[in-house]
């Protein structure tokens, strides 16, 4: 938080009524260590100074009472190394790591420090230790810490392991795409560090405004599908291929859909939105939060564009669309959650949980979303204006005072400052770490996180204050999206986003489009069509709370009955199955507009050895990271091999069917 | 599972539960009476839910037309209100007019509605929404404690779940299925109990019945490689069907996954539907349909029509159905003027289409539709739109409608820009006056389920007086 921040921040209370109604909100005025008080619950900004700042305030010396346990402790397991990293236990002065095999101990001190990271390089590769630590200062030492887990591994992945971690951080990838991985001197690490290197639009990809202007069609900068095929090009041909991994998970999250935003450029503004979110994938939430507030695709997708304030003559009020959904979907949810994403209960009924906010709350943040006008100077090519920031109108703003979960933020602001405060009031809030960290592990890694990877997650998004590559690397970097435990967990798993599975295809077998042909781009369009297509497609969600949810657990199943959540069920049923089987079927055989996949690498494989067995294990690893049993792969080659390999058409049947076994059998769709 | 000593027992057990609104044994519950109800249908009989997805703005849709409620609805809504001019013809004149001498006009989109309204086979349903306890008023509202009320209220998700389930996010059984587990048994395949054109339905979702989904213009859709030769093959058609319908268990060497077998159990019932309802759909008999885009109304009544017609074939033999359709992009908080009136044409030209298929069919009386939404909209406007409410009006449609009336009462307008009507919690979000249990309960009761089960199936409907729980609105 900056001093400019601070001061539009001016007071700030305890949370507020909980009761989920219009009722008024009882404010107390705020004493100054409340603030210090509530900043330490948020963690969000200058933690450790806050947190002491509080203690010694009480008049009390720092070091009267052993601190307490730290909290947030993650283990990142690296080449014969495993880091580990938690949040500052107040007043302490030291912490004592310490490790054992077993989750259960016994636990031997293997070192200390006076910082809130360590590096523990006495490790076996292969190993899975296990950490624990405590802060201790002159009163004497805490409690321990949560145990955190880390395997260390050897240099170099497997190819199954290396097609495993593509899954999560990218598309899958084709067999150059796994040696490359193979090749990274640091396994994930390296590779992480060589993606985020990567500039947003890499040599040969144009921006989404740019390629709309470089295509020179004056309709796509009004149509839905000139950026819907610009972002599919992205998705599909862009090397840096985590930034088009994160795009897609961004646009799940902040969605917006082309077709219903009633601007005459819609295209031209959702490609804008879309090269917002892109320049920002690798950078830090609350700029991501900025940037998505500032375009005029949202803001008339969720109708804030020219909302103005209120007016005493015609009885008009602001509108509160987007000042409910940037809480309810982008930021805060509904409920009040712990650091692990589970939810606080009601005290008086447990079947109520707490909320987050209150009508009160939507109705003051409703004023911050008044004034924000399209900037009628961006005038550089047609449909400019839509595809610059909104400006802030001084006329339509509502200059008044806010109060928004119980924090105030002054009157007579700009537009601009007001924003700014109202995300920074966003981000300070303690649910913002686990909202986000759990729904971003979900679309990468898996639909049921433990409790711990979301704290881990959500501890790394409070300590770097919400920066993005810090928030990917805890997730994918996470003995959990790595251990064996997901791969044979009956209960593990996430169903693969339709989306995804079609990426993926495009990717391994290498569609291979030119980056400007905007006519072989079109040739995809709009798949969300459950019955015929993917019942998903990006850009095309039916309206903010995208395809499926989150919470989503399909009733009447097992997973229902565990209490697991599986987001991806909510577009899987009798009619949808079929559409996604019977899509691709078509699509492996025949492409799209004609151009067929690219099977080069795999076709000398067909009747290698005079059976599909070759075939068969290449694709397991390829598309399924070798997560096909092999009973099923011995089903598989047993039927294949009944295909007459002579003939160059029958070669490809053979091809062309082990690829639809493989994807549509239920051990490739769940990834593991 | 353990039986209950005697089911009059159980059901006091259930209400009492039920009333401390913690989630009582429903599966139990509707697994032991479903047997005992279904053998006793011996009619055919349909329900179809409507969905207006996102909130579909009420006081756009019947809209205030004399004089005085006309100028304070013109006054709060500046530049949204329909002009009075455009409303005389779809003024409605219902047999018993309101007590207050409130009088309401169809928005003119909803035209094709209005014979449907003045031949009886149309009620209007005032001020009804999501509740879990009477709310008298806006000063009881404010003092109510959380559990008194609909969790979420004003948010999207929240109350469309909440309007379907009865229950908070995270319900996972709604009151269309749950009305349907009491007949599903006696249905010649379950399978084919609860159906929905429009994808996964909460409200579809019983305890033991599920959404059977379809696609609207398509029906049942075969699988391809499962039905046909896979590129030639025979044995890789047959290995498809294995590997992906297969329930799996730790002891054939793969994995007994969850989400594997989940998926393997829609894919099995994806064929079998295919293989029976696929076969079996007649075309509609009339052409009142209108020309059908991708998943809008039209196209979706036509296929339950379809699915209707088809009741009595071979391997179908349904006697009890519940159906949802939904269409989207009802959440105008923008340009309500030009986006709701081809929305509610969408709904009105495809009830009308469909009443007229249903008395083709002969099953006019045996059918209702009734429109359902997340919650109405705020009567004051925020410029071009509004923005989320409570309380809102619905419509059911069917030969067993009692028809022609007004059911409820409106709320009272607020006076003035500055003083809240007396049920007004800001801006004109009105508490509803009506509970969707006792609308839920009005039609569960023509489709044959007891009193006393009803106060199961609606778990707040034990909450509102027992004179009060049958709105009247169906005949008997």
């Amino acid at each position: 938080m900056n001093a400019s921040s601070n001061a539009m921040i001016d007071s700030i209370t305890s949370t507020p009524s909980t009761e989920g109604r219009d009722a008024a909100t009882p404010v107390a005025e705020p004493a100054k260590s409340q603030m210090a008080v509530y900043s330490y619950n948020a963690a969000i900004a200058a933690l450790s100074s806050l947190a002491l700042a509080a203690c010694g305030g009480g008049g009390g010396s720092p070091s009267a009472a052993a601190p307490s346990a730290p909290g947030g402790l993650s283990a990142t397991a690296g080449v014969a190394q495993v880091t580990l990293a938690w949040m500052a236990s107040m007043g302490a002065t030291s912490y004592t790591i310490s490790r054992a095999t077993t989750s259960a101990g016994p636990f031997t001190a293997v070192g200390t420090a006076t910082s809130t990271s360590f590096t523990d390089r006495s490790v076996t590769n292969g190993t899975e230790y296990y950490y624990i630590l405590s802060a201790s200062n002159a009163a004497g030492a805490s409690a321990n810490s949560a145990v955190a887990a880390a395997t260390p591994m050897a240099a170099g992945l497997s190819r199954v392991q290396a097609a495993r971690v593509l899954a999560q951080a990218a598309f899958g990838g084709a067999a150059t795409d796994i040696q490359a991985l193979q090749n990274q001197p640091n396994g994930i690490q390296s590779w992480l560090t060589q993606q985020f290197a990567i500039p947003v639009n890499p040599p040969g990809q144009l921006s989404n405004v740019a390629w709309l202007q470089a295509n020179n069609l004056i309709s796509v900068m009004f149509d839905t599908a000139g950026v819907q095929s610009s972002l599919w090009r992205k998705l599909i041909s862009s090397p840096d291929v985590l930034r088009q991994r994160v795009m897609l998970a961004l646009t799940d999250l902040f969605v917006v859909n082309t077709g219903a935003i009633q601007l005459t450029y819609r295209g031209a503004a959702v490609a804008y939105y879309l090269d917002q979110l892109e320049a920002n994938a690798f950078g830090n939430f609350k700029d991501l939060l900025l940037a998505v507030s500032h375009t005029p695709a949202m803001g008339q997708y969720l109708t804030f564009l020219d909302s103005v304030k209120a007016n005493p003559v015609t009885g008009t009020s602001p509108d509160e669309n987007y000042a409910r959904e940037i809480m309810q979907l982008f930021s805060i949810g509904v409920v009040q959650l712990n650091l692990d994403g589970t939810a606080k209960i009601n005290p008086n009924d447990p079947n109520v949980a707490l909320a987050t906010y209150v009508q009160t709350d939507v109705l003051n943040m409703a004023k911050v979303f008044t004034g924000w006008k399209l900037d009628a100077t961006a005038n550089a090519f047609l449909g400019a204006s839509a595809a610059a920031d909104m400006v802030n109108n001084t006329s339509g703003f509502d200059t008044t005072e806010k109060l928004v979960l119980g924090q105030t933020i002054a009157a007579g602001l700009s537009g601009e400052q007001t924003l700014e405060a109202a995300i920074a009031i966003l981000m300070q809030h303690s649910n913002i770490a686990p909202f986000i960290s759990r729904q971003f592990i979900q679309r990468l890694v898996t639909s049921n996180p433990t409790p711990g990877y979301v704290s881990r997650v959500a501890a790394v998004f409070q300590s770097t204050q919400g920066d993005m590559k810090s928030i990917i690397t805890a997730i994918l970097t996470d003995s959990e999206a790595a251990s064996g435990q997901l791969l044979t967990d009956p209960q593990a798993g996430k169903l693969r986003e339709p989306v995804v599975r079609f990426i993926q295809w495009a990717r391994t077998f290498q569609l291979n489009f030119a980056p400007s042909d905007a006519t072989a781009w079109a040739k995809i369009g709009d798949l969300s069509n459950p019955s015929t297509k993917l019942g998903e497609s990006p850009l095309q969600s039916p309206n903010v709370f995208f395809f499926f949810q989150p919470g989503y657990a399909p009733p009447q199943t097992a997973l229902h009955d565990n209490g697991i959540t599986a987001p991806e069920f909510g577009i899987t049923n009798e009619s949808s199955v079929a559409g996604y089987m019977n899509f691709i079927k078509n699509l492996i055989a025949n492409g799209i507009g004609g151009v067929p996949g690219n099977y080069g690498a795999v076709q000398p494989l067909v009747n290698q050895g005079g059976n599909s067995a070759a075939l068969l294990a290449e694709l397991n690893v390829l598309i399924a990271a070798g997560q096909i049993s092999g009973t099923s792969l011995n089903m598989m080659q047993s039927a294949l091999d009944t295909i007459d390999t002579s003939t160059a058409a029958g070669a490809n049947n053979r091809l062309y069917a082990a690829l639809t076994l493989i994807m549509c059998t239920p051990e490739y769709l769940v990834q593991k | 599972m353990t039986k209950p000593a005697s089911r009059r027992e159980f059901l006091k057990m259930a209400a009492a539960l039920s009333a401390t609104r913690f989630a009582p044994p429903l599966a139990l519950n509707l697994a032991a009476l479903g047997e005992s109800a279904a053998a006793t249908a011996t009619d055919y009989k349909a329900l179809v839910c409507v969905f207006m997805i996102g909130g579909n703005d009420n006081f756009n849709t019947l809209v205030p037309y004399d004089a005085a409620n006309y100028a304070i609805y013109a006054q709060q809504r500046p530049a949204i209100a329909t002009a009075m001019s455009a409303l005389t013809p779809t003024l409605l004149t219902p047999a018993t007019a309101l007590a207050g001498g409130e009088q309401f006009a169809l928005a003119p989109a909803l035209a094709p509605l209005l014979p449907l309204f003045n031949g009886g086979q149309m009620a209007v349903l005032l001020n009804i929404g999501t509740l879990i306890d009477p709310i008298p008023s806006a000063a009881a509202y404010a003092s109510a404690p959380a559990t008194s009320l609909p969790p979420q209220l004003f948010s999207h998700l929240d109350q469309r779940s909440f309007y379907q389930a009865e229950g908070p996010i995270g319900n996972t059984s709604g009151w269309g299925g749950r009305i349907a587990d009491m007949f599903a048994a006696g249905n010649g395949n379950s399978l084919f109990t609860c159906i929905s054109p429009n994808g996964e339905s909460l409200f579809l979702t019983g305890l033991n019945t599920g959404t059977y989904s379809i696609s609207p213009t398509g029906g049942a859709i075969p699988i391809q490689s499962i039905v046909s030769p896979l590129f030639g093959s025979s044995s890789c058609q047959g290995v498809m069907k294995s590997l992906t319908t297969a329930q799996r268990t730790a002891t054939d060497g793969s994995l007994a996954n969850l989400f594997e077998s989940t998926y393997a159990k829609v894919v099995s019932r994806s064929l079998l539907g295919a293989q029976v309802l696929g076969a079996s759909l007649p075309a509609t008999t009339v052409t009142a349909f209108p020309a059908t885009t991708k998943t809008n109304l039209s196209a979706q009544l036509s296929m339950v029509a379809r699915v209707i017609a088809a009741r009595n074939a071979s391997g179908i033999g349904a006697m009890r159905q519940v159906f949802l359709v939904g269409a989207g992009n009802f959440d105008t908080h923008n340009a309500v003027v030009t986006t709701q009136p081809p929305l509610l044409s969408d709904v009105a030209v495809s009830m009308a289409a469909f009443h007229t298929e249903m008395n083709a069919l002969g099953v006019q009386n045996n059918v209702t539709s009734f429109t359902v939404s997340d919650f109405g909209r705020t009567l004051n406007s925020d410029g071009d739109g509004s923005d989320h409410g409570w309380g809102s009006v619905h419509f059911a449609v069917g030969g067993a409608v009692n028809g022609a009336n007004f059911y409820g009462m409106p709320p009272v307008l607020p006076p003035s820009l500055a003083t809240a009507g007396p049920l007004d919690v800001g801006r004109g979000r009105f508490i509803p006056t009506m509970a969707v249990d006792q609308f839920g309960a009005t039609l569960g009761s023509w489709f044959g389920v007891s009193d006393t089960d009803l106060l199961t199936i609606f778990p707040n409907l034990v909450n509102f007086n027992a004179g009060t729980r049958n709105l009247g609105f169906m005949k008997a």
